[in-house]
């Protein structure tokens, strides 16, 4: 009988859980707390792709060559190239001056 | 009411078995088996294992050769002393060659043309056929296993001029064949490798270093290898029907090189404690101005936008060597006058030993816009402010075109008897391996192209001449006795000079002695260094003695490796009196080879006698070092000229290089 006193409780509670549930939901669902929530930066910073965009690693290059419009190199047309000056215009590979094939 | 207590019990058992069972991502052999020898096992844990192939090695070359076998349904293990994706390739900017004629026609036999002229006619023709021919197919199968080459707007992979390519045989102009994925060719390709051979059931064992290959009693056949776990000291012997040799080059032989600290030809030592004599080792490439110390390269760029070297006196010496295009005369010129001024004692620094590179004339902005990658690799690596103080420079050593001796196939061959001998069981590619395509000297961006070229026809030829599953010999049960023995006494090494001390000697002695700069008094004062400094490994002194991660006993190991590299090629530099390449001799400046180019006009070669093969130079030399005494012996194998198939590809007659 315990038992079933208990569970009878239980059953209420959920039911009264899920009233409170819904109440919840119809009160967030207005049109000005959605604007809010997407406002709020907070969810970004937990989640990965949040911290991505973030503070570069501190090992990262402290000024990258700057990439080509739309990844295209107006120059060449060559798409997915290598950014910055020709790394081949002195007749070796060079990036930033430095030489990394001849 | 626990939660628990709401699952059933058997979905309860598994379910908190998994949540603390560990995934391991390595299938490791499980046939394993401990040895039961008593010698050994005293002191070390000896664990066999058995494979249908081996690869040593997981740069590109070993990768390559790893998912072909692994494709192919042979049981695999990759070795390597480093996880695949630190190895040296992944330094790799330039990119790869390949006739694939997406931006102006072209043809693979033209690549072929150039590539022969470039390592100075001591290439191997049908090695260079080979590679040539298979380079398109090469590149794009990299393309369809996902490596991200830059393209054109009509979607063919974009190539760029680079490198001493030309069309029509050298009549044409500059080819555009280079292909690369923006400025981390080598990176992309590691990479794409070490994902694509995931997908098969390769076998890895990382931070294992080879230390040495089994053979037969009478060294025609190589059984397998021994190799130390450097997470937990104990040693495992692999045996397999097919081993490849894929561990790189020994660029840390020399003080100034732009390789990684790993790079210490380890395969080149293993295949020298075999028996087997290695090939071509005095042909080093040499890059001019590589920051002192650093080994970073500063790019002719430099150069271009106006810096010039100056010595001790403040002089800009290269007026004197080269008054017409002072600073921008060819590498080799630049290289051997600046080695001639340190030499002539007008270095600079504190052991007169470098140069400089001035720059703080040139307007900082300039600087900054098109060489920020010097100024910011000087002010970290050296601490100078690159607009007021100049850059510490010496030449610096890039590549290694000497190896393993190999044909086309990627098998390797000895000399004997007048004859090429295969050496059953025993393959090799990359920069380990000389399949001599570079020749005397490596045109760029063709070695990630010999990477996965020649990985990829290992791979075949084992598949080709094996099956999966074939039986092993039995091998006698102290086989590894004696590198155990070294181990363990290099492990307990008691002697006055430290491994850092004697590798600093060594690659100081190399580094004065058999450079860009080779004349025969210097040569043979650092023969006689050399060999002092190769005694001087007895006398080694270690700290620690543990086995686990044990740096010190490790690169005692890799020291060893490195010496017997070094003293191969400082002997065959000295033996080899021509200049050809990469090799530059001051006393002997010309090429010499079978015929006369005096006078081509008159006396064309068709009509001339051959040399006889001991009065000219254009030949392989083979050295090898007795790994107890130090002694060094060296002999010469011809170069083969004939392609695989003279009707596809003709054959290139030697002619004189005009640079």
């Amino acid at each position: 009988m315990l038992t079933r006193l208990y569970s009878s409780i239980f059953r209420s509670a959920c039911l009264q859980r899920s009233f409170a549930v819904c109440n919840t939901l119809r009160l967030h669902s207005t049109t000005s707390s959605a604007k809010k929530d997407s406002q709020k930066p907070a969810t970004k910073i937990k989640t990965p792709v949040g911290k991505l965009d973030e503070n570069a690693h501190p090992d990262a290059e402290r000024e990258p060559l700057k990439p080509w419009p739309n990844n295209k190199n107006p120059h060449t047309g060559e798409i997915g190239g290598p950014s910055g000056p020709e790394p081949t215009r002195y007749g070796d590979w060079e990036r930033k001056g430095k030489c990394v094939d001849f | 009411m626990s939660f628990l207590s709401r699952i059933p019990k058997s979905t309860r058992f598994h379910s908190i078995a998994r949540s603390f069972a560990v995934e391991s991502f390595q299938k490791h052999n499980i046939s394993a088996k401990h040895t039961t020898n008593t010698h050994i096992t005293s002191k070390y844990k000896i664990i066999d294992h058995a494979y249908d192939a081996i690869v040593i090695g997981a740069g590109g070359a070993g990768l390559r050769a790893a998912y072909g076998l692994s494709a192919a349904g042979f049981k695999t293990a990759v070795i390597s002393k480093l996880f695949p994706t630190r190895s040296h390739t992944v330094a790799a900017q330039g990119g790869i060659n390949a006739a694939l004629g997406n931006m102006e026609p072209d043809d693979w036999r033209w690549h072929m043309y150039d590539t022969v002229k470039g390592s100075d006619w001591l290439g191997d023709q049908d090695a260079i056929h080979y590679m040539a021919q298979q380079a398109p197919r090469a590149v794009v199968e990299l393309d369809n296993i996902g490596m991200p080459f830059s393209r054109n707007p009509n979607g063919t992979i974009f190539q760029r001029a680079f490198g001493a390519q030309s069309y029509e045989y050298g009549r044409g102009k500059q080819a555009r064949r280079c292909c690369a994925v923006a400025d981390r060719t080598g990176h992309a390709m590691l990479h794409t490798l070490y994902g694509e051979s995931l997908k098969y059931s390769t076998d890895y064992f990382i931070e294992y270093f080879a230390l040495d290959l089994f053979m037969n009693s009478d060294r025609t056949q190589c059984l397998g290898l021994i190799a130390l776990n450097l997470e937990d000291g104990s040693l495992h012997r692999f045996q397999a029907n097919n081993t490849v040799v894929a561990t790189g080059g020994y660029g840390r032989a020399y003080l100034s090189c732009t390789s990684a600290h790993t790079c210490t030809g380890d395969g080149n030592a293993m295949v020298t404690r075999a028996g087997l004599t290695n090939q071509d080792l005095e042909f080093v490439q040499f890059h001019p101005t590589g920051i002192f110390g650093v080994g970073c390269l500063i790019s002719e760029a430099a150069r271009g936008e106006g810096a010039f070297l100056v010595n001790s006196n403040g002089e800009r010496f290269m007026e004197r060597y080269a008054p017409a295009k002072k600073d921008l005369a060819s590498r080799d010129v630049v290289s051997r006058s600046i080695t001639k001024e340190i030499v002539e004692g007008r270095g600079v620094g504190k052991e007169n030993d470098h140069m400089y590179l001035q720059l703080h004339h040139l307007d900082p902005e300039l600087i900054h816009e098109r060489l920020p990658g010097i100024q910011e690799t000087v002010k970290i690596f050296v601490g100078i402010d690159i607009t007021k103080e100049s850059i510490p420079i010496i030449p610096t050593v890039h590549y290694n075109m000497g190896g393993i001796p190999t044909n086309y196939k990627g098998q390797v061959i000895q000399h004997k008897n007048g004859k090429d001998v295969v050496i059953k069981g025993l393959y090799a590619a990359g920069e380990a391996a000389c399949a001599s395509i570079h020749g005397a000297n490596r045109l760029g961006a063709n070695s990630l192209l010999d990477l996965v070229v020649f990985g990829r026809a290992c791979a075949l030829t084992i598949a080709e001449e094996n099956k999966p599953g074939d039986t092993l010999p039995e091998l006698p049960s102290d086989t590894g006795r004696m590198s155990i023995d070294n181990l363990d006494r290099l492990r307990y090494a008691n002697g006055s000079i430290s491994t850092a001390e004697l590798r600093l000697k060594m690659q100081n002695t190399m580094q004065f002695h058999a450079a860009v700069f080779r004349k025969d008094q210097t040569l043979t004062k650092g023969c006689v260094l050399m060999d002092s400094i190769f005694q001087g490994q007895y006398d080694l002194g270690l700290k620690d003695r543990g086995i686990i991660w044990n740096t010190d006993l490790t690169e005692a190991l890799e020291l060893q490796n490195l010496l017997l590299n070094a003293v191969q090629t400082i002997y065959a530099a000295k033996a080899r009196e021509e200049s050809r390449g990469a090799h530059a001799r001051e006393d002997f400046p010309d090429r010499i080879d079978e015929y006369d180019y005096s006078n081509l006009a008159e006396n064309p070669i068709a009509n001339q006698k051959k040399k006889p093969f001991e009065k000219h130079w254009r030949k392989h030399s083979l050295s090898y070092t007795d790994p107890a005494s130090g002694k060094t012996t060296l002999s010469y194998r011809p170069v083969i000229d004939k392609t695989l198939d003279e009707n596809v590809c003709a054959s290139v007659p030697p002619q004189p290089r005009k640079y």
